[in-house]
């Protein structure tokens, strides 16, 4: 009698309960799986990397738990609907108040690169690297020019309280440090009188067309060019989409999309040459390109990594041959991406530009490209990359 | 494998849950050793072993002490033999280490080797404790033999319980292991009681520690007062929430698959003394060292003094059970010392004065020791210490408002959370509209899951930036 009277009382919000659970708990696998790539490693542009690949099961990658470990990544790697639900969780962030997400500062329709501070062992490391260098190298007169990241043109942004240093007194203490003889380029003042204007990108951690042109207006005297002003250019919109690495990191949509623009001269926009950098012969100590017949890579605004459509993704060694250039000087830039957007610029004052990047050398980088063939040297970084990266600096004293 | 991880949610849940519902009756208690050995090689391949050698000599010891009934003698070498070797594993795994650390420490050896320290098993300290449980109360005829080995293997490998309790002991499912009923009601309250754990852990606990993370980084000597009563108040709320959070998802487990395990948590933070305190923390912990060493001991009945010796000895225990490092013995120490004092007279002064005060006291000491048991040596705990009340000069920066900022709201979430506030509300409301509150349950309770899977998906997404840098 109890027994029957229990049965017949089964409460519809228990069943409920239980079909959504189950519902959800199966589907989720099930999407997984029906949803998963077919590739082994299907690339993730957001995240800039190739999505991990089903683990191998054998004795011995189940004795040392690779085989597990393989297995929770590529789940979590290809679990359905990844994206929406780290989207989902970084809105829950943001209702509870949190102002960073994944190094980064959302604010005011703008993302920032966080930058808390600079490690004084890392710091001496890359001065000392590059003072070494000068010293070592002196062929041709070098210059340096350090640019501020957003953080620091838009400290009203940045939460209160938060504790970042100041990157302006970080620019100032490098080139009081570096040697006598490296000609120090000051941008910061360019940028912060023009911080009303569109100088950084919304959604990405570089500085935009216009930034990277103010860095050349201010770089002319002391390089020793004239430079074109800003009505000697046509200036192209070549995306409206551009949703850079800081929307990657915190996959909030509810930013604004960045403009890339395209300057070119409007009149004598010269026919260049730019040769990327494909591969390297130890041997011969011949390198051999990629050729180019435009500073803008255009294949790349179809991607998600647009600002590679400047010069490209970041490589070894990209030169822009200008035969045209008002002068038949060359130079050597020494640099980090932040390089990509200004080198544009740079290239209709010489006949001749090259960019080393030495996160992707390693080797002496002389070897594939003599100092004796520029008249000036110039390092363009931006703070981040300067203080943070212990290693690219160092290899500026490699000797073969 | 850990049940906040979405291998666990997504593949081996479902899919045990759908083998198990499935199985017929008789094959159930198999399909629970298989699952169960799964889920711990996951974590253990090859520790698993010791599993099962554990769960092997305890079941023959069982057999045995039930077979020798009249035979005193051998009743007490099989539990001698269960003992030495539950109490050895730990000894081996969990302590020799520390142990060999010390002697060096002391004689100026070196035989600690740390290239060839033995890594801790998962769960240990849980397993060990719940199948020597049975071999005790076989031996003091408290439980009837369990003949069938298979029965006894699902009850150590019962995968809910396996790795961080609550501490169930065979006593408690005995029953359910021969025979148990699965209704909706059992399933739907497991599911309740499983997302809501998931909650506490996913969106509580992992969310809180990173303010405890972030403030340990930070030397003692630097905190302000304000960051550091944040911090050891984050770790205070984390480790609830962790544990807490951890056994509600086993209690919730064992409850999907038609087993009742004792509760483990009930409100510890709104105690009025530390004896209350330990009454409503891992409750399962302290009444296995009642039932089996202060009760044998004598308890409280063979006059004070022994009943403070007893009171000693389990808390110098409770602080080694919890880790093989002096802090954890020095944590159990000051318990102990408490205890003893509200024993001798402490509780009786704390009855007279108001709640607010006892609850006060009874806080302030619990964080206190929180800070003895997550810091890593006594100097710096007590520089933490000195930190929070002002020794540092410092009451208040940027950085502690930074953290109050960023931190502030989930604290407050947590701060609520652990009282019965909210319990007691929709009690009240049930008992008002109870369809309103029982409609709205089952929504509630998706949404926090909902929430929780986002918050798992997280884990591994790392945009590496360098790509443009």
């Amino acid at each position: 009698m109890k027994k029957s009277l229990k049965a017949n009382k089964i409460k519809p919000y228990k069943i409920i309960m239980i079909a959504l659970f189950a519902l959800f708990l199966a589907a989720m696998p099930i999407l997984t799986l029906i949803f998963n790539p077919p590739e082994p490693k299907p690339f993730s542009e957001n995240e800039n990397r190739y999505l991990s690949a089903f683990p191998k099961l054998s004795f011995e990658s189940y004795k040392d738990e690779k085989f597990m470990e393989g297995f929770d990544e590529w789940l979590s790697d290809r679990f359905y609907g990844r994206e929406e639900w780290i989207a989902i969780k970084n809105t829950a962030d943001k209702l509870l108040g949190k102002t960073e997400n994944n190094g980064v500062f959302v604010n005011n329709n703008m993302m920032m690169q966080i930058w808390k501070g600079y490690d004084g062992e890392i710091y001496s490391k890359n001065l000392n690297a590059v003072n070494n260098f000068v010293k070592n190298n002196p062929q041709a007169p070098c210059y340096f020019m350090l640019a501020p990241n957003a953080q620091e043109i838009y400290g009203e942004n940045v939460p209160s309280f938060a504790e970042v240093d100041s990157q302006k007194n970080f620019i100032d203490k490098l080139y009081s440090d570096l040697n006598e003889s490296i000609k120090t380029i000051d941008i910061y003042s360019a940028l912060n009188e023009n911080k009303d204007s569109y100088i950084y990108y919304r959604t990405d951690h570089h500085w935009t067309s216009y930034g990277a042109f103010l860095a050349y207006r201010a770089a002319a005297d002391e390089l020793g060019y004239t430079a074109s002003v800003y009505d000697d250019f046509n200036i192209e919109q070549a995306s409206d989409s551009f949703r850079g690495t800081l929307f990657s990191k915190t996959l909030d949509s509810s930013i604004t999309p960045d403009v890339i623009d395209y300057y070119t001269l409007k009149e004598n926009e010269p026919q260049v040459k730019v040769s990327v950098f494909k591969d390297y012969d130890t041997k011969s100590g011949r390198v051999n390109y990629d050729e180019y017949d435009s500073l803008y890579f255009r294949e790349f605004l179809d991607v998600k990594d647009k600002y590679s459509s400047f010069l490209g993704q970041n490589s070894p060694l990209v030169t822009i041959e200008n035969p045209n250039a008002k002068t038949h000087r060359s130079l050597l830039v020494i640099k980090d991406s932040y390089a990509h957007c200004l080198v544009p610029f740079l290239s209709k004052e010489y006949q001749k530009v090259t960019m080393i990047d030495l996160r992707y050398i390693n080797t002496d980088f002389r070897t594939m490209t003599p100092i004796e063939d520029y008249d000036q040297m110039l390092f363009v970084y931006n703070v981040i990359t300067f203080s943070e990266d212990e290693s690219n600096l160092l290899k500026l004293n490699m000797c073969k | 494998m850990v049940f906040s991880s979405l291998t666990f949610m997504f593949i081996f849940l479902p899919v045990v849950l759908l083998i198990y519902y499935l199985a017929p009756k008789r094959l159930k208690n198999l399909f629970i050793l298989i699952s169960g050995l799964v889920f711990y090689a996951w974590g253990e391949p090859v520790y698993v072993v010791i599993m099962i050698i554990s769960t092997l000599i305890d079941y023959t010891a069982g057999l045995l002490i039930d077979k020798f009934n009249d035979k005193k003698a051998v009743r007490l070498i099989c539990l001698l033999v269960s003992l030495v070797m539950n109490l050895g594993l730990l000894g081996v795994f969990k302590y020799s280490g520390f142990i060999l650390q010390n002697i060096d420490g002391i004689f100026g050896t070196s035989l600690y080797d740390p290239a060839h320290a033995l890594p801790l098993p998962i769960g240990i300290s849980f397993f060990t404790f719940q199948s020597m449980s049975y071999t005790i109360d076989m031996y003091l005829g408290k439980v009837k033999v369990q003949k069938n080995p298979i029965s006894f293997a699902a009850f150590v490998t019962l995968f809910p319980q396996i790795v961080a309790g609550p501490i169930v002991r065979y006593d408690d499912i005995a029953a359910e292991l021969d025979s148990r009923t699965i209704d909706t009601d059992c399933i739907y309250s497991g599911i309740v009681t499983f997302i809501t754990g998931v909650g506490k852990k996913v969106l509580i606990a992992n969310n809180i520690g990173m303010l405890w993370t972030a403030v340990k980084e930070i030397s003692a000597g630097e905190l302000s007062a304000l960051t550091a009563w944040l911090g050891i108040i984050a770790f205070t709320l984390q480790i609830y929430f962790d544990f807490s959070g951890y056994s509600d998802m086993a209690i919730g487990l064992g409850k999907m698959m038609g087993f009742y395990f004792p509760q483990n948590f009930n409100y510890p933070y709104q105690s009025k003394n530390i004896s209350e305190f330990w009454r409503r923390w891992h409750i399962t912990l302290g009444s296995w060292f009642k039932s089996y060493v202060y009760f044998p001991l004598g308890g409280s009945r063979r006059g004070i003094k022994k009943t403070l010796m007893n009171l000693a000895v389990v808390w110098l225990l409770t602080g080694i059970w919890h880790g093989a490092s002096w802090n954890f013995i020095l944590w159990g120490v000051f318990y102990g010392i408490l205890i003893i004092l509200e024993k001798l007279f402490l509780s009786r002064l704390l009855e007279r004065i108001p709640a607010f005060f006892s609850h006060l006291y009874t806080m302030l000491l619990v964080i206190l020791g929180w800070v003895l048991f997550d810091t890593a040596d006594l100097p710096t705990a007590f520089g933490y210490m000195g930190a929070m009340f002002g020794g540092n000069g410092v009451l208040w920066d940027n950085q502690g408002m930074y953290f109050l900022i960023n931190y502030g709201i989930i604290l407050l979430i947590a701060l609520f959370g652990c009282t019965d506030l909210s319990k007691r509300f929709f009690d009240r409301a049930r008992e008002k509209t109870p369809k309103l509150i029982n409609y709205s349950t089952p929504f509630a309770k998706f949404g926090v899951l909902i929430l929780s899977t986002a918050y798992l998906a997280d884990a591994t997404y790392n945009p590496f930036l360098y790509f443009n840098f």
